[in-house]
């Protein structure tokens, strides 16, 4: 198994999303063609309205494309019905928004099993506990969001995330709400989940720090990837954006 | 503001519609009697200026006790002899003179059934000769001329399919008598009595029939061309002996009119209270959604602070748009209320009980009651929503500013406690206490027991979410668990929520006990004091009773030892009407059991009268005392007290011999049941009752235990009816149920969004909303019944029935009643679920 390393676990083909029609018709994306591969922490960085965010929510089975494909490892997205659509997401990916991540009914431990009540499945105990350790959150499971601070919260997303052992972790800015602290902290906990548990994760971001932390990085700007960076460091990334007019 | 309202009133179009719904039906309840009950009146209007015309005069006995006016049905008057028509035709001005005579008469039809017709009354009078003063006009064929022919009204001729010619069976308070059909009537263009059917008797036959022979009912007189009614009664009145009296026929037969219009009328209150309850459901329904509404709007409410708005002007803007809601309700509610008139008018005739056709009446005074009573019972429940609108900081437009809420729970509760205690004092008053207007009280103190026991609500609304939801976690998983938890997010929601339907099911557990309590005793009293093997009593729906000919038959049957008719009858006792019962002294001891306290039934025969005797010793009428009765007839009659009873449903306050009911009541009356005690085998004598009733096809023969099963069915009817009364109520509160989840689930989108994005299905969505419907529905059952018992006994202890009081809780239809509850939770999650599920996830997310 030399190729392991190269699987794809996300890939974009010829992605097109025009909302909208006639003259007030937006190209939000404009020809993508984009793969992640498992077991690497990609970020997509671009100004606003560089379709950023759109090519995650249709990466992720929230959107639907206008034109192209999408692909979670086999399955073709654009071949799922809502139940099949919602299952995928359920099953094979993870998701970390910016705010508003948790159900504030639940406590942090139920959280972060939800996904897999929802399947009615037995959480694999040892992996859960791993992920729970890998965020240290331990003393804090039977607390409710609102006992939690921002950066807590966003950790115990993350560990949501990682809970149903995804084969694509999707997280739209997940620092954009914390301070730099909190930030290093849910970052680590990427970075570390992609190194040391072989998770994938795809982050859209702004922030050239956050980005920092990222394996690989794709800029996108009016729809379009206009450049890649790998092992980038937020100096390099600074750099390259001042290059992108930012 | 004016406009900020108004536009604020257009962005919540759909919130509002659902709001407005409560009270439109709670308003077109209330219109809709009345519009029916002003048609129904209008109906007997002009009914009876159509039975006056013609008429000048008319003449009958003055009433010896009573003080009702001439011509009200209140009273039943002495007869007037044969004697005073000639001595009235000799007054100067008189041109005609009839004597008139009425009674029960019914046809018994080609099928053997007697002929009857939805609850309206069938009866007999005599043919006028001189057609001027009589508005039946002949059909077909002609007016009775012989002792065994009869006239019968159109309506029945044609439904029942009578031929002129026939031979037919009548039933009178006589012996049941052969008759020939000779013609068909017509009243005025009607073809039958505002639903009444009637038989019309050769006069002479008439008087024997249906009263005394030699007698009428009541005279009536024309005057000759230009002698004014006025002066002919004067005339009249001047040349009457004293005990009788004239008065002019448009004055009469109007008190005739007014006085079954206050018959209807109380039909109508009846029908009010349910309109009034169901509004003061819908006052629940208001203020949860304005309280809603208001905490979804702090933003908005925050940002006119900001700009200047004071306090009193954000206050005055939102009860400004609870009284446009509700005076747009009001009037939608209003037309509702006339179709449903027209409905109810429909269901009548298809019923049989068809009045003659007249226009619905719309009142002026529906109008603005209506109205009124719609605006303000919103605005009212908008007054503390408006008050906690007025208190959202300016600073709160800025971010996600938590607003206080209200005051602090102790001082909450310390309110509410207050709130209910004041409502229980209220309620015992009304029932324990002295005179005033019970009614009114048990009605206020039961309402601000509810909104007491709501205030109270939140603070057992969360532990009781959690205990009715334990089965969802086990039954459902992680959905079962969401749905528990939503019910037990928001206390104060769901508690005022739950409220709502409390109010309904709460009436319906007061209803059920009262119900389930008089069956038992009822059952208990039949045990108790009926001796005899078989019991008579008319199974018909037209009130009246049979003849008593039928006991004197039965007296003649060998294989019967005893046979005891009774009935019921009014007199009064000073100012107030009491009611008796009149039983056949001989045999009575045969046939009941009386459990006497002093003194011995034997007593009636004497023609004394025996009394319960804690009414009795209320009215401090202790063994030989003398009581004094008024009677219609007779005037006040001085009866000694011959023995005082154990209270029995059965008997009544007062019973008194049937020789002294004849004493003093006009001839014609009918009994309402027969006691009968046989010598033979019950099959042999039983074949022997049912012989002779066999002639008369109203009356049914029942043993103990038949009579007890159909005593309880007719209390199960008249509760199904309350029960149906009530839906209105019960529908209305879950109309607030889809209300409040509906705002619920706008309210929490982006969580929605979430778990949707995580991965629950649209079914789980709809599972998990279900979940909270049925939760808050038995947490308004369950506080309902527990309401609804506490009053409900209490009730029940209050209420004199009997010593054999056998107080019941009506368990099988409480557990329907949750059953009941869990259902209506379901169905009011369809829509609420349904607009959750199809959330768009995306934008769901997004929303800010």
């Amino acid at each position: 198994m030399v190729l392991t390393d190269k699987v794809e676990a996300a890939r974009a083909v010829g992605a097109v999303k025009i909302y909208g029609k006639g003259d007030t018709a937006v190209r939000a994306l404009d020809g993508v063609d984009a793969s992640f591969e498992s077991g690497r922490f990609t970020a997509i960085m671009g100004p606003s309205g560089s379709g950023k965010s759109t090519l995650m929510h249709c990466l992720a089975g929230l959107d639907v494309l206008t034109e192209g494909r999408v692909m979670i490892g086999d399955t073709d997205l654009s071949t799922l019905n809502d139940n099949d659509l919602t299952q995928l997401r359920r099953d094979r990916v993870g998701f970390v928004f910016q705010a508003f991540n948790l159900v504030p009914t639940l406590t942090a431990e139920e959280n972060i099993t939800l996904p897999l009540a929802l399947a009615g499945r037995k959480p694999d105990k040892a992996w859960v506990d791993s992920v729970i350790d890998a965020v240290s959150l331990r003393p804090r499971l039977g607390h409710k969001p609102s006992e939690l601070s921002g950066g807590q919260q966003q950790r115990v997303a993350c560990a949501r995330a990682m809970a149903t052992k995804p084969d694509i972790v999707f997280a739209d800015e997940p620092t954009g709400n914390l301070d730099s602290h909190s930030s290093a902290e849910v970052l680590t906990f990427m970075r570390t989940s992609v190194r040391d548990l072989n998770q994938t994760v795809v982050m859209v971001t702004h922030d050239p720090v956050a980005a920092g932390y990222a394996d690989r990085i794709v800029f996108l700007a009016d729809g379009r990837i206009v450049d890649e960076m790998q092992e980038p460091s937020a100096q390099k990334v600074l750099d390259r954006m001042k290059g992108l007019g930012e | 503001m004016w406009k900020a309202t108004i536009k604020g009133l257009m962005a919540h179009k759909l919130r509002l519609a659902l709001t407005a719904v409560a009270v439109i039906l709670g308003v077109a309840f209330m219109a809709g009697t009345f519009v029916l009950t002003d048609t129904i009146n209008h109906t007997f209007d002009q009914l009876f200026v159509q039975v006056a015309k013609g008429k000048d005069t008319v003449v009958e006995s003055r009433p010896s006790f009573s003080k009702a006016k001439p011509g009200s049905t209140d009273q039943i008057l002495a007869p007037v002899p044969d004697r005073l028509v000639g001595l009235v035709k000799r007054v100067p001005g008189v041109a005609l003179v009839d004597g008139v005579v009425m009674g029960y008469a019914q046809l018994v039809g080609k099928d053997g059934k007697a002929v009857s017709t939805g609850g309206a009354p069938s009866f007999g009078s005599n043919w006028v000769p001189d057609r001027q003063l009589s508005q039946f006009t002949v059909h077909s064929g002609r007016g009775p001329a012989r002792p065994d022919e009869v006239a019968i009204d159109q309506a029945t001729f044609s439904d029942k399919n009578f031929h002129l010619g026939d031979h037919v069976t009548v039933l009178t308070a006589l012996a049941p008598r052969q008759v020939i059909i000779v013609g068909s009537l017509n009243f005025g263009s009607a073809n039958n009595l505002a639903g009444a059917r009637f038989v019309q008797f050769y006069g002479p036959t008439a008087q024997e029939v249906l009263g005394r022979p030699g007698y009428w009912s009541e005279i009536d007189v024309a005057a000759k061309p230009g002698v004014s009614s006025a002066q002919v009664t004067a005339d009249i009145a001047s040349a009457l002996p004293p005990q009788y009296q004239a008065v002019t026929a448009a004055s009469f037969f109007a008190q005739t009119a007014k006085s079954i219009e206050k018959f209807v009328g109380r039909l109508g209150t009846v029908l009010q209270v349910f309109a009034l309850i169901a509004l003061f459901v819908g006052s629940f329904i208001i203020y949860n959604t304005f309280s809603i509404l208001i905490t979804q709007r702090t933003r908005e409410l925050a940002l006119l602070r900001a700009l200047g708005a004071s306090r009193r002007q954000v206050n005055r803007s939102v009860l400004t748009e609870s009284a446009l809601v509700g005076l747009f309700a009001s009037l939608l509610g209003l037309g509702a209320g006339v179709l449903l008139a027209l409905g109810m008018q429909a269901l009548f005739r298809a019923f049989g009980a068809g009045l003659p056709t007249t226009s619905l009446q719309m009142r002026p005074r529906t109008v603005i009651v209506s109205v009124i009573v719609g605006v303000v019972v919103t605005v009212l429940a908008s007054l503390a929503p408006a008050r906690r609108a007025s208190r959202v900081p300016p600073v709160a437009a800025m971010g996600d500013t938590v607003i206080a809420e209200g005051a602090s729970l102790r001082s909450r509760t310390l309110g509410a406690g207050l709130t209910t205690v004041a409502g229980l004092v209220l309620l015992v008053l009304g029932l324990v206490g002295p005179g005033g207007n019970r009614l009114l009280e048990v009605g206020v103190g039961a309402a601000i027991v509810f909104i007491g026991v709501a205030m109270l609500a939140p603070l057992v609304a969360g532990p009781l979410a959690r205990i009715l939801g334990a089965p969802l976690p086990a039954l459902q998983g992680i959905t079962g668990q969401l749905g528990r938890q939503n019910a037990v997010r928001n206390p104060r929601r769901t508690a005022s929520t739950a409220s709502a339907l409390m109010i309904g099911v709460a009436m319906v557990t007061v209803v059920a006990t009262l119900g389930a309590t008089l069956g038992a005793t009822f059952g208990r009293v039949i045990d108790q004091s009926i001796k005899s093997d078989y019991i008579v009593t008319t199974s018909g729906n037209n009130g009246g009773g049979f003849s008593p000919d039928l006991v004197r038959s039965l007296r003649a049957v060998p294989e019967l030892a005893t046979v005891a008719g009774g009935r019921e009858a009014r007199w009064h006792l000073g100012t107030t009407t009491e009611r008796l019962t009149a039983i056949d002294a001989q045999g009575a001891d045969q046939v009941l059991t009386f459990q006497m306290m002093s003194g011995s039934e034997s007593a009636l025969i004497k023609g004394e009268v025996l009394v319960d005797s804690a009414e009795a010793k209320s009215k401090h009428l202790s063994l030989g005392a003398t009581l004094d009765m008024g009677f219609d007839t007779t005037g006040v009659q001085h009866l000694t007290v011959g023995g005082t009873y154990a209270p029995n449903q059965l008997l009544g306050k007062f019973v008194v011999s049937n020789a002294v009911y004849d004493q003093n009541y006009p001839p014609g009356g009918l009994l309402d049941f027969a006691l009968v005690k046989d010598r033979a085998p019950a099959a042999t004598a039983l074949a022997a009752i049912k012989a002779v009733t066999k002639s008369y096809p109203t009356v049914s023969v029942q043993d103990q235990a038949s009579f007890k099963a159909q005593q309880k069915k007719q209390v199960n009817q008249i509760l199904t009816f309350v029960f149906v009364l009530l839906f209105l109520s019960i529908l209305i509160a879950i109309i607030g149920i889809v209300n409040t989840l509906a705002l619920s689930v706008i309210e929490r989108t982006r969580e929605l969004g979430l778990l949707r994005a995580v991965g629950m299905r649209r079914r789980q969505v709809r599972r998990m909303i279900r979940g909270e419907a049925v939760i808050v529905c038995l947490i308004g059952a369950l506080l309902g019944i527990v309401v609804g018992l506490a009053l409900g006994l209490a009730l029940v202890a209050a209420i004199h029935f009997s010593t054999a009081k056998v107080i019941s809780i009506p368990v099988a239809t409480l557990v329907v009643v949750l059953i009941f509850a869990a259902v209506a939770g379901v169905l009011a999650a369809i829509f609420p679920a349904r607009r959750a599920a199809r959330l768009d996830v995306l934008e769901a997310i997004a929303t800010a």
